[in-house]
């Protein structure tokens, strides 16, 4: 039996948590409803029209599609390289420099069978960016992602002392009361617990892998810093002596280390993802769960000498497994709408949140008591 | 009528299960499954219209 001083303070946590971030998560609620269905979006308008100049002809390698794209873009270093898996298309991202930040790279795709360049499918993708910028970081960059990621750190404690103040307002009422015959306030304050308890595994699951994703780059860093210092210790100078290794052959020598993981994309010497002389060449596995997680094998760039699979640690694994979490791309149309559906919903509790907090504000004197369900001790 | 906690969690608490466990599991097992997943993953939704539906005033 929860006392009047406990409700208080549960109240005071769920109010100030839930009022500091809630404009915050409405804007990434709002932000999140057209991201969902980016994919779906980007298909729509940009209907698939390009064919390779040489279908079923032999490919270039990815050394000769390298130094194309780089003759595309003098003066400018690699820094991923990615593999369409529905067509014979290399993505190549240069930049001024290997770690230059994501509005200084370039994005350029390259027919595999010949090295022409693919015409971007951008229709549309400027205010998709901007959609996705805003929800990432609200363009502040890393200060704006862990901002966003303090305010999940909010909404989850609100979560959890709205789910500690269910009990209480709900000890004389059944499942899925909504009393709409007394006073609007009274309604939708069962409006906003319905609302809000119905929904709670998705929104902790949204909220925390959020949380989560906003760490991406103190998590990466972190990796680099103790799983790849070895490598990173006496390897530098080597690569600026010597010419660059065929990366087909780092390629194809990391695709036989793990015969039964799939290329996914390769980060180039200096980027955040590898050390300043390797390449890593990254491998995700082949089962539903597996093909989330990421595994690089690094290769010297100067020398060609294997460095090896490298597992990631359990950080980066819950940093991988996050991603699909979130955005609810991994299960098909249906999740898809599911995720819609509880994004519009939670729209609607943070929106009657809002309301009973502005309506408690005018009306001070009638506080809005638990349906009489609580055991007040003598104060 | 008062209920204990028991009372009280007991929809929620299923209701949570079921949706967490369609979350993950379309996250695990391939795509033969994912619509029995996702209904799950939206059990609180379908929840949500059976209470519409009842009205309980």
């Amino acid at each position: 039996m929860m006392q009047a001083g406990t409700i208080r303070a549960w109240s005071w946590v769920h109010k100030w948590t839930s009022l500091i971030s809630t404009l915050f998560l409405l804007m990434l609620c709002l932000t999140g409803l057209p991201l969902i269905f980016h994919d779906e979006i980007d298909s729509a308008l940009n209907p698939e029209s390009w064919q390779p100049a040489h279908p079923g002809g032999a490919p270039l390698t990815l050394d000769e599609i390298l130094d194309i794209s780089l003759e595309h873009r003098p003066g400018e270093v690699p820094i991923f390289m990615s593999f369409d898996i529905d067509r014979p298309v290399v993505n190549v991202t240069t930049g001024p420099a290997a770690d230059a930040p994501g509005h200084d790279m370039h994005f350029a795709s390259f027919d595999l069978t010949s090295g022409d360049l693919v015409p971007p499918a951008d229709r549309g993708e400027s205010v998709m960016e901007f959609i996705l910028q805003l929800h990432t970081d609200m363009f502040l960059g890393l200060p704006g992602m862990l901002f966003l990621g303090a305010m999940g750190c909010l909404f989850v404690a609100a979560i959890i002392s709205g789910v500690v103040l269910y009990a209480p307002f709900m000890r004389k009422l059944e499942f899925g009361t909504v009393r709409r015959r007394q006073s609007p306030r009274l309604k939708w304050l069962d409006y906003h617990n319905l609302l809000g308890i119905v929904t709670l595994a998705w929104v902790l699951v949204v909220g925390i892998t959020g949380v989560i994703n906003t760490l991406e780059t103190p998590i990466i860093d972190t990796w680099r810093t103790n799983e790849l210092a070895d490598l990173v210790a006496g390897n530098e100078a080597a690569l600026l002596a010597g010419p660059r290794a065929s990366l087909d052959d780092a390629v194809r020598e990391a695709v036989r280390l793990a015969p039964d993981m799939e290329l996914q994309f390769v980060a180039f010497p200096g980027s955040g993802f590898s050390t300043g002389a390797h390449y890593a060449v990254f491998l995700h596995g082949d089962t539903p769960l597996t093909e989330n997680i990421i595994t690089p094998v690094l290769i010297h760039a100067g020398t060609g000498e294997i460095a090896g699979l490298r597992q990631m640690p359990w950080y980066t694994k819950a940093l991988s497994l996050s991603r699909p979490l979130h955005f609810g791309d991994y299960g098909g149309l249906l999740l898809k709408l599911v995720w819609l559906v509880l994004d519009l919903v939670t729209i609607l509790v943070l929106a009657t949140g809002l309301y009973l907090w502005a309506t408690k504000r005018e009306s001070p004197r009638r506080r809005l008591q638990p349906a009489k369900t609580v055991e007040i001790n003598s104060r | 009528m008062r209920h204990g906690l028991l009372g009280i969690f007991a929809v929620p608490a299923i209701l949570f299960a079921i949706s967490l466990t369609g979350l993950i599991m379309a996250l695990l097992l391939n795509s033969r499954w994912d619509m029995v997943f996702a209904v799950a993953a939206g059990s609180g939704i379908l929840s949500l219209a059976w209470s519409m539906c009842r009205r309980r005033d």
